[in-house]
């Protein structure tokens, strides 16, 4: 007979959610791989100044499209010595008549230190340093280069920038995924939960309610109505000015009004809507929802009728007339009418069709014009971001959607609202934290997407510009070069298999990990 | 194998080798179904009696699952009797459906939305006995006409969303008695349906078991049915048979303190006029299967649990007399009423 | 004599009256309604305070859905909601939200009514937030342990999620929830549906201890009438969206007046093979709820059905002392 060995505690308790799902990503060779490659990558451009023998934008024009610098293992009697490169000169070689870099060790041997002093740069833009991976006294000062993947046409160390490039290749995706998971996370649960229930506002001037609200409302929110309005607009005037000032200040002043106007009354009506939801009995944010409606609309008439008298060359004062004309209309319906049933999910849901219907490409090269050329790195990189998730949020917002709509019936929802819960509560407790699992599978397998956009729209020279680099950018030169890159400047094509490589390992990852978080795969 | 023995299950042992431990969803199981008899596998959930009708017909998924011992003797048409633990997956294919065939808790989810019932039906025929697809279609039509489904021909070309689950319930048993086997497992065939459409199902499949002379391995939780349904009953509870018996003694006179704990514990409507305010539940939880308790698994739930005996040695299965079979150390006592639960 | 609302007295917590509640079903390039689903169709019947009213019925009977729009967790179609006499069935939101402190719902689904990603502790705590209750957080655990208690869970389990429990457990946090805001009626639908037999029996005697303990209100409801039979005081028998019978739950056992009933009764299954009863199989399926047969809606399966049954819809009206049926013959043996 068995004697039943008593086990301690039961394992299925211990493990949580997180620690099941890590046993079933390591069961995952492809997605480990991917992983690790991501992590030597990140680490990379953490590190690049470390890792790049030179600055980032230090150039060599005698070196331009130099070919990798051969490295010496054996001095010449072939003995295996510390690694050293060799003197190496621009002229033209004699026999095939082209213009080389001919290295000559007769002239010269360098010898490569590890772990050596270099130029100084600050780690992370902070803490000062000289330490680098490789090099030597000579790098800068002799005619001996350390060229470990060749250098582009200005003669720039193609290894070092690979890792340059890879801050902003491999970030731009991140950040561009959290602005467009931040509008999905918003859009997509607004759709979902309110799908088939239309909201119901009746604010309309000639609801009798809308009276009684505010003769019953205090004077203090009133005046604190009207104080969120000044700051608001204050807000969206600075941005407006802004705009015109640094970005672009070739636009004709009634175009900032347009769109500061435009912008007013989006943002407005947005923050009203939003805190109609958040804090629906607020007295403040109707009558902010009120104000802000009736101020952008007289602000907008205003501005549709001027931005179309002057508008001789303004597209945007156009656009913003015609966006203006139907704001106009549904914001008097809305304003007048006592009773208005808004189905938010039609509207969210159809805008995200529209944004799917034009080709995304299309879509980033009309948006990147609005890019004015004179614009510092920081700014281009926020505004490439920007536009990327402009782009792309849409996908996030149906999956969200998707998951909502299932969640949302789910009793515990429906408990919540027996409770005596409010929509908000709903949605962030018990709607949201359902969706986290797909999220981050979604979001890993959004991000070589981002990638490759940003890719895209460097490589076409509309996203992130010189002397800044990305490896869409670096790509580029390889094709500014012509046919003759793949066979005569082979090195340039490295970008190329770095981006290659992060798509894949980002693909990778978020198969294993969408193996791993499905709650459905049962351990 | 016995004249009369369709199947024999012998110590049968179903794993499931998962990454928390090791579940052992049957351990060491032992039954038998005479021909023309209806057995009724009674457990909670957990207690394996699914995955021992599936590790029957050879259908649990490996991995995780694996069947590591035990024999299951089963007597075919052709009159060979096989072990079926053993057959290549080839043989078992040729019994699944045409000697051994089985019907599920969702008729639902068993039926394909996207094929009429009629080519459902007629598929199996094809596939079992070679017949043409026409043929096969009119003995569609046939099985259908006996399982009570009014205008078979024209039921044949709908598809399984435009029937009630009572009527595709009704398609389930017509598809698995199509080609006439002579074992058909019922794993909670009514548990999804109201109890008017219960009530006709059990009827339907007790007329078709007469006419038919079929056997039929009957899995359920509502006592209720398996008094209705069954000849003998298996009660299992944590992988294990702890009590087997003919059906009346079952109910009337429950040797495992597991088997009158349950019997006590749903409610009666026969005795409404009767009973007490409260009933008598079994305390505490099944236990978690890969964490069973030493000795005798129900003893942490048992009234007449006994310290120092029943939470050593798991006890064996012991004939009390008239093949009722009980699993118990102290059944001799409780059977002489000797000992009063605490 | 014809009775609208059964038993019309102060004493009733909740009163129902001429509940409907159509589903409509949309459909065409313009969503226009097509058809309704018509799950409540003209429901009246009342709660006494501190009973238990079971609320039976097959699948597409409505039960549910009278449940949960009590609750008004769906709007009614027609028809009025009271509780305490006070008319709820239009209230606005915020209204509401005060009398979702005194009426509260306990869910079939042990899995799927309690959010896998917070701690029972937090589950238990929500109402209690919600509704501001208990001051600070101290009290609130304390109070949240005192819950747990009460339902038979070990208090030292706030900080473990729902996965780490049983089905019975979870059913029991699901009521410590429900409890948590002290309400005077609770709707418990199907609450021990799909919980095994042996957990079953220790949930209803919990119910049944809590609603001695606490004076609750119960609207208890299931399609297992043995089960209903045996927590509550009064049963009402519904099909296809109508009350067919209401009755002292003891009363509607042994003397069913309604066919329906009668049927129901004698399909259920007695867990003893000695028995052996005379059943009463019933014939076809239950009707479609988006075109229930006229008259009455029973008629189609019933073996008393007689032409005029197809004309007049049979309205609920007393036959004995407490006892309500809705059916127009009077002269079945047997069932009268």
């Amino acid at each position: 007979m068995i004697r039943r060995v008593q086990m301690k505690a039961t394992p299925q308790a211990n493990r949580s959610f997180f620690q099941q799902a890590w046993i079933r990503f390591k069961r995952h060779p492809l997605a480990r791989l991917g992983a690790a490659v991501l992590l030597v990558f990140y680490l990379g451009a953490l590190f690049a100044d470390f890792l790049a023998p030179y600055p980032e934008e230090k150039s060599f024009r005698d070196f331009s499209f130099a070919s990798p610098t051969q490295i010496y293992w054996r001095d010449e009697n072939g003995r295996l010595t510390r690694p050293y490169v060799c003197a190496a000169e621009r002229r033209r070689n004699l026999e095939t008549f082209k213009v080389e870099v001919i290295t000559d060790c007769e002239k010269g041997r360098y010898p490569i230190y590890f772990f050596v002093q270099g130029e100084p740069y600050r780690f992370l833009g902070l803490i000062s340093t000289d330490l680098r991976l490789m090099g030597g006294p000579w790098l800068l000062e002799d005619q001996a280069k350390l060229f470990l993947w060749g250098t582009d046409d200005f003669g720039r160390d193609v290894w070092g920038r690979i890792w340059f490039g890879a801050r902003i290749s491999l970030t731009i995706g991140i950040f561009a995924v959290a602005l467009a998971l931040l509008i999905g996370i918003l859009m997509g649960s607004i759709s979902g939960f309110y799908a088939g229930r239309p909201v119901t506002f009746s604010i309309g001037l000639l609801n009798p309610r809308f009276w009684e609200f505010v003769r019953g409302s205090r004077p203090l929110d009133h005046l604190l109505a009207l104080v969120g309005l000044v700051l608001m607009a204050a807000l969206l005037w600075g941005m407006g000015q802004g705009y015109e000032r640094y970005i672009r200040p070739d636009l004709q002043r009634v175009s900032t009004l347009a769109l500061g106007g435009l912008g007013l009354v989006l943002g407005l009506v947005g923050l009203g809507v939003l805190m109609y939801f958040l804090v629906w009995r607020s007295h403040l944010a109707r009558a902010l929802l009120w104000l802000s409606a009736w101020g952008g609309m007289a602000w907008l008439l205003w501005i549709t009728v001027w931005g179309f008298w002057q508008s001789s060359r303004g597209l945007e004062a156009i656009i913003a007339g015609l966006i203006g004309a139907v704001l106009l209309g549904a914001i008097g319906y809305i304003l007048l009418w006592p009773r208005i049933e808004l189905d938010l999910d039609t509207i969210i849901m159809r805008a995200v069709e529209v944004l799917a219907a034009i080709p995304d490409l299309f879509l980033l090269i009309i948006l990147s014009v609005l890019i004015p050329m004179e614009v510092p790195p920081a700014v281009r990189f926020v505004l490439v971001v920007t536009i990327l998730s402009f782009v792309n949020w849409g996908g996030l917002a149906r999956i969200i959607r998707s998951q909502v709509l299932q969640l949302r019936e789910m009793e515990f929802a429906q408990a919540a609202q027996a409770l005596g819960a409010g929509d908000a509560r709903i949605i962030i407790r018990h709607v949201l934290p359902g969706t986290y699992t797909y999220l981050i599978v979604a979001v890993t397998l959004a991000i070589p997407g981002f990638i490759l956009g940003e890719s895209g729209l460097s490589f076409l020279g509309l996203g992130i510009q010189e002397p800044a680099t990305s490896w869409g950018l670096m790509l580029s030169k390889a094709q500014a070069t012509g046919i003759t890159a793949f066979s005569e400047r082979p090195w340039l094509l490295i970008p190329g298999f770095f981006i290659l490589l992060a798509v894949l390992a980002y693909n990778f990852m978020g198969d294993g990990l969408r193996d791993a978080l499905d709650p459905r795969t049962k351990v | 194998m016995d004249e009369k023995r369709l199947v024999d299950v012998t110590d049968l042992k179903v794993h499931f080798f998962t990454d928390d431990g090791v579940v052992k969803a049957v351990d060491g199981v032992s039954f038998h179904i005479d021909k023309g008899e209806t057995l009724a596998v009674v457990g909670e959930s957990g207690s394996g009696k699914s995955v021992a009708s599936l590790a029957m017909m050879r259908l649990i998924p490996n991995p995780p699952g694996k069947i590591v011992g035990g024999q299951v003797l089963f007597r075919g048409k052709d009159g060979k009797t096989r072990d079926l633990v053993k057959e290549d997956e080839a043989t078992m294919r040729k019994i699944r459906g045409n000697d051994i065939a089985m019907i599920f808790q969702e008729p639902m989810t068993s039926l394909n939305p996207v094929y009429t019932v009629g080519d459902q039906i007629a598929e199996a025929i094809v596939l079992h006995q070679g017949k043409s697809k026409k043929e096969a279609l009119d003995q569609a039509a046939e099985m259908l006409d006996l399982v009570g489904i009014p205008e078979p021909k024209k039921r044949l070309s709908n598809y399984p969303h435009q029937m009630s689950g009572g009527m595709r319930q009704r398609v389930m048993i017509a598809m698995a008695l199509s080609c006439n086997p002579s074992l058909l497992i019922a794993d909670e065939p009514t548990t999804a349906l109201d109890v008017t459409i219960q009530a006709q199902i059990l009827e339907l499949m007790n007329k078709l078991r007469e006419e038919i002379g079929m056997s039929i391995l009957f899995i359920t939780h509502n006592l209720g049915v398996v008094a209705e349904m069954a000849d003998r009953v298996v009660v299992m509870y944590a992988g294990r048979a702890v009590e087997e018996a003919d059906v009346v003694p079952t109910f009337k006179k429950p040797l495992h303190p597991y088997t009158m704990g349950l019997l006590n514990s749903v409610p009666r409507l026969d005795l409404a006029a009767t009973h007490q305010q409260r009933l008598e539940a079994i305390p505490g939880n099944v236990p978690n299967p890969l964490n069973l308790p030493q000795g005798c698994a129900f003893h942490p739930r048992c009234k007449f649990f006994k310290p120092g005996l029943c939470d050593q040695d798991i006890p064996v299965l012991q004939d009390a007399g008239n093949g009722h079979m009980v699993r118990c150390v102290r059944w001799a006592e409780i059977q002489k009423g000797e000992v009063v639960g605490a | 004599m014809s009775a609208v609302v059964p038993e019309t007295t102060t004493a009733n917590l909740v009163e129902v009256t001429h509940l409907k509640k159509w589903f409509p079903i949309r459909g065409g390039i313009l969503s226009r309604v097509v058809a309704n689903v018509k799950a409540v169709n003209d429901v009246s019947f009342g709660v006494k305070k501190g009973e238990v009213l079971g609320l039976v019925g097959e699948s597409g009977s409505g039960k549910t859905t009278v449940g949960r729009t009590i609750l008004r967790l769906i709007e009614p179609t027609e028809g009025t909601i009271s509780f305490q006499g006070q008319d709820i069935t239009h209230i606005p939101k915020n209204q509401l939200r005060s009398y979702r402190r005194k009426m509260q719902i306990i869910f079939q689904d042990p899995f799927a009514s309690l959010n896998p990603r917070m701690t029972v502790g937090d589950i238990i705590a929500e109402p209690l937030v919600i509704h501001n209750l208990e001051g600070s957080a101290q009290a609130r655990n304390d109070r949240v342990a005192e819950l747990l208690q009460l339902v038979g869970l070990n208090p030292d389990h706030v900080r473990r999620y729902p996965h780490e429990f049983s089905g019975g457990q979870r059913q029991r946090i699901g009521i410590a929830r429900a409890l948590a805001v002290r309400p005077e009626f609770i709707v418990a639908d199907e609450p021990v549906s799909a919980l095994d037999v042996s957990i079953q029996a220790q949930v209803v005697n919990l119910l049944q201890d809590l609603k001695e303990q606490l004076g609750l209100t119960i609207l208890f409801i299931a399609h297992d009438l043995a089960v209903v039979e045996y927590i509550s005081d009064r049963i009402a028998v519904m099909y296809l969206g109508k009350v067919m019978e209401l009755a002292p739950s003891r009363d509607l056992y042994l003397k069913p007046r309604h066919p329906y009933t009668e049927a129901l009764l004698s399909a259920i299954p007695t867990p003893d093979p000695t028995i052996k009863r005379e059943r009463i199989v019933l014939q076809g399926d239950i009707p479609s709820p988006i075109n229930p047969p006229s008259g009455c809606v029973f008629r189609t399966r019933c073996r008393y059905a007689i032409a005029e049954c197809a004309n007049t819809v049979p309205e609920l009206k007393e036959v004995s002392p407490g006892h309500f049926k809705a059916c127009i013959r009077d002269d079945i043996p047997g069932l009268s």
